[in-house]
């Protein structure tokens, strides 16, 4: 528990650090294009482009468009998944290498090692926002205009942030001591793409499946931002209570055991490179 | 006088692990990998306003000091308490090189804790101090080296740090650079700032700092007053540098030795200035012992596994040895089995074969092979004019001799080089039987069956008649296996002369001479001379063929017979002058 409570002083006592620097973070990462920041938003637009027409007009559809997938049309319901897929994905590879990939540049400097994954993220959120603006008014055309619901993506923002700084903290130890866990991260990552429900949607008829694919608790942040961006009548993270509960005991549990080994290993991160 | 810094007992250890896997187990288990001390039992204290330099040869743990002070790297024991703010300054500045100058500045003071509004005053400080001009809003991987380390070190020194430590940053800079940076830091010295000053320029460190670390094997080895320190620094390197590699080796494994017995005892009192020396004797001691433990653990675990991979080793050549047995008998069967349909006569031949076969083929076909390799040596002839032996397969080893052209050796092992694509290296064989290493760009591969002679030619043979010695080209080689003495004594009557230079004997005939090494009592060198000027070379070379080597400005023509390395000198005039017989010694 106590490491627990010195990263969370840490992580709240660099704020400004951690907002700064993601600013720096994302401007060296895209100063080498012509685009540049602009990057940020054409590649997952792309992404969505090809996934809406392999999956909503292709495979599943073939050839006539798909069925709308709970009485929403195939499109909206994909890019309203996949705004937050792409952040999540992102931030989740990016923050396993954040460490090795920084920690000899950083470890010169006074501030501590644990907030290194969380402006990594912090840099990959901006992104999300403006991917996030472009979707909001690509719904306006497609009839989901907004609504009081909206209101939940503040929350959402914030419990897919404390869940990938949970999560970070423990993959980039890891993957610092053991390089290969960043490739294995990797590859999970290709693969959860398939796994959460992203592209498409279990039959809420089969209820094995569904709970299985409940305990990602990705599933919980997708399914949150889109009812939030889709104006569901409900509120979902009410109305799913004890999925909220399951999702926040998660990400408790990820920060402590995230917390424990960084604190372990992070007088050593040096002498792993 | 306040103390600025405490380094305690400060003990660094660095793993060495001969596998990636030895890695993953010590992180589990922590007691995998070979333990190498970086530093051992450092203990010093620092006064507020002291510049001290760091002296030391490379490896004597300077660089990895300075890290541990300014709180790069962790010690693995002992403490350090500083006082105030440590920035410390490398070659390696740790600059990004995506972003620009002005970024990077902002960046790393951001990263220094500074606000915003004293980053912006900052800012126009170190632009000019670090004298870059334009490129300051270019990207940093624009910048050349001597740039790149400028602005590193006005960051470093413009935020104002109480700790200062500077690892040979100042070797990259330009005089101009250097001298204003020295002029900045002895403004520092005169605010009362400690400085760790780490350079192998003596000078700079005589001019700079008043006091002196000297480190060696990671060790103190004394710590006190610049002007007593360096002389005595200045005499060790002295006698460092007359050490050949052996020695410095056996010096430093000396030390490490010395240093598992007794810490420190370098450090005597009266030489101390302001050393608060520290109990120490605890800790390092538990900690040998429990080495140790772990030493006799894994010995018996050692040879525990020892014992099954021999096991493991048996069963593997067993079971090929099997697999080959019945793979063979099982081929002689089959060609039994083809044969069988042509005729009687031959399936006879076949079976009488067979019969051989699983009798004395093993037996009778090793010797045949090896009689062939004894026969075919690979030599190394060099073909440049000189050449260095080396004692390492690196253009980074020592020089341990010289060869110049013709020299020949048996190779004994091949191996490439890492560094350099192309280059391969022969360990080969010196004429005192020590081995050495030379690159295959000087060299030439010379398989001594490759070059045998069509014929013996006659003029050759005439030649060695004419000076009563063995016409036979075989007889010459016979000559170089037995002893001197025995030679001596069968041309007796011949020898016209003969002198001494150190180990070597010439042995004068009439235009001949042999050459021995009287301590091996082994033949060195057949020379003949006084050639008959009638033998044009070209006729006489093109007798022998084409030469193996050849140099035809100096008018040498290499060539291999019987091993005997037979070695033709042409004068200018393109008559020929000498012809020498050597033996490649194994």
């Amino acid at each position: 528990m106590g490491s627990l409570v010195t990263v969370l002083k840490e992580q709240i006592k660099s704020f400004y650090l951690v907002r700064r620097l993601s600013f720096y973070e994302m401007k060296s990462e895209n100063n080498n294009n012509y685009l540049g920041i602009l990057w940020e938003l054409i590649s997952p637009l792309i992404q969505i482009a090809v996934y809406a027409f392999v999956f909503g007009f292709g495979i599943i559809g073939s050839g006539h468009g798909r069925k709308p997938v709970d009485h929403i049309d195939y499109f909206s319901w994909l890019i309203a998944g996949f705004c937050v897929w792409y952040f999540i994905n992102q931030a989740i590879i990016q923050g396993s290498r954040s460490v090795f990939s920084r920690i000899r540049m950083v470890s010169k400097m006074s501030f501590p090692t644990s907030v290194i994954p969380t402006y990594v993220i912090f840099a990959k959120f901006y992104q999300h926002l403006m991917l996030l603006v472009i979707v909001v008014i690509m719904l306006q055309f497609s009839g989901h205009l907004l609504s009081i619901q909206f209101l939940q993506i503040p929350y959402y923002m914030f419990a897919s942030i404390l869940f990938l700084v949970a999560l970070s903290l423990i993959t980039s130890t890891l993957s610092t001591i053991i390089r290969d866990v960043h490739m294995l991260l990797q590859a999970v990552m290709r693969m959860l793409l398939y796994l959460s429900p992203i592209l498409w949607l279990p039959d809420p008829k089969n209820t094995t499946i569904t709970f299985i694919m409940k305990l990602n608790p990705i599933y919980y942040l997708v399914e949150g931002y889109r009812s939030a961006l889709l104006g569901d009548p409900s509120w979902y993270m009410l109305e799913h209570l004890r999925y909220t509960i399951y999702f926040w005991v998660v990400v408790i549990i990820l920060f402590i055991i995230g917390s424990k080994v960084h604190i372990k290993f992070r007088d050593r991160f040096i002498d792993f490179l | 006088m306040t103390s600025s810094v405490v380094v305690k007992n400060v003990t660094k250890c660095y793993k060495m692990y001969n596998k990636n896997s030895d890695k993953i187990l010590d992180i589990f288990l922590g007691n995998k990998g070979e333990e190498f001390y970086a530093l051992r039992g450092v203990t010093f204290t620092a006064e507020k306003g002291d510049v001290i330099g760091i002296i030391g040869v490379n490896g004597s743990g300077k660089s990895t000091l300075s890290n541990i002070i300014s709180g790069v790297i962790p010690p693995t024991e002992g403490t350090v308490k500083s006082k105030g703010s440590t920035s410390l300054i490398a070659i390696a500045s740790g600059l990004k090189s995506e972003l620009t100058g002005r970024e990077n500045i902002e960046l790393k003071c951001l990263m220094l804790g500074f606000s915003k509004k004293e980053i912006r005053k900052l800012e126009p400080e170190i632009i000019e101090f670090a004298e870059i001009g334009k490129f300051i809003d270019q990207p940093v991987k624009s910048y050349s080296s001597g740039m790149k380390s400028r602005l590193g070190f006005a960051i470093s020194v413009t935020v104002n740090p109480d700790i200062l430590v500077i690892d040979e940053a100042l070797s990259v800079g330009d005089q101009a650079f250097a001298d204003k940076c020295l002029d900045k830091m002895n403004s520092f010295k005169e605010q009362g700032k400690t400085i760790f000053f780490i350079s192998h320029s003596i000078g700079q460190v005589k001019k700079f700092c008043d006091k002196a670390l000297w480190l060696e094997n990671g060790m103190v080895r004394d710590y006190g007053l610049i002007d007593d320190i360096v002389p005595k620094y200045q005499k060790f390197l002295k006698e460092y540098k007359q050490m050949t590699p052996e020695q410095k080796k056996a010096f430093q494994q000396d030390r490490l030795n010395k240093n598992d017995n007794v810490q420190q005892q370098e450090l005597s009192p009266s030489k101390v200035l302001e050393v608060k020396q520290v109990e120490s004797n605890d800790i390092p001691s538990r900690s040998q012992e429990r080495k140790h433990k772990k030493k006799r653990k894994g010995n018996k675990k050692r040879r525990l596994f020892t014992v099954i991979f021999c096991l493991l080793v048996i069963c593997i050549i067993g079971i090929v040895g099997y697999n080959s047995l019945s793979a063979e008998s099982l081929n002689s069967v089959k060609s039994v089995f083809k044969h069988e349909g042509n005729s009687k006569a031959k399936n006879k031949a076949v079976t009488d074969v067979e019969d051989n076969g699983n009798n004395g083929k093993i037996s009778t076909n090793r010797p045949v092979k090896e009689a062939k390799t004894e026969q075919n040596v690979e030599m190394a002839v060099v073909s440049k004019s000189q050449v260095n032996l080396r004692d390492k397969a690196s253009l980074n080893s020592s020089i341990v001799g010289s060869a110049t052209f013709g020299d020949a050796f048996i190779i004994k092992e091949k191996q490439s080089d890492p560094n350099e694509d192309g280059v391969n290296w022969f360990k080969v064989i010196l004429p005192d039987n020590s081995n050495a290493w030379v690159s295959s760009s000087v060299v030439q591969d010379v398989n001594s069956t490759d070059h045998e002679m069509k014929a013996e030619p006659t003029l050759l043979s005439n030649l060695l008649e004419q000076r009563h010695l063995p016409s036979d080209l075989g007889a010459i080689s016979d000559l170089f296996s037995s002893t001197f003495t025995k030679i001596k004594k069968d041309y007796s009557n011949q020898i016209v002369s003969q002198n001494n230079t150190g180990q070597l004997e010439t042995l004068n005939l009439s235009s001949a001479s042999l050459v021995g090494q009287t301590q091996a009592d082994t033949l060195e060198q057949v020379n003949i001379m006084a050639i008959n000027q009638n033998y044009a070379s070209n006729s006489f070379t093109n007798s022998l063929g084409a030469p193996v080597l050849s140099d035809e400005l100096d008018g040498i023509y290499v060539y291999f017979e019987k091993q005997l390395e037979i070695k033709v000198y042409v004068s200018t005039n393109g008559k020929m002058n000498k012809i020498t017989f050597f033996k490649v010694k194994k």
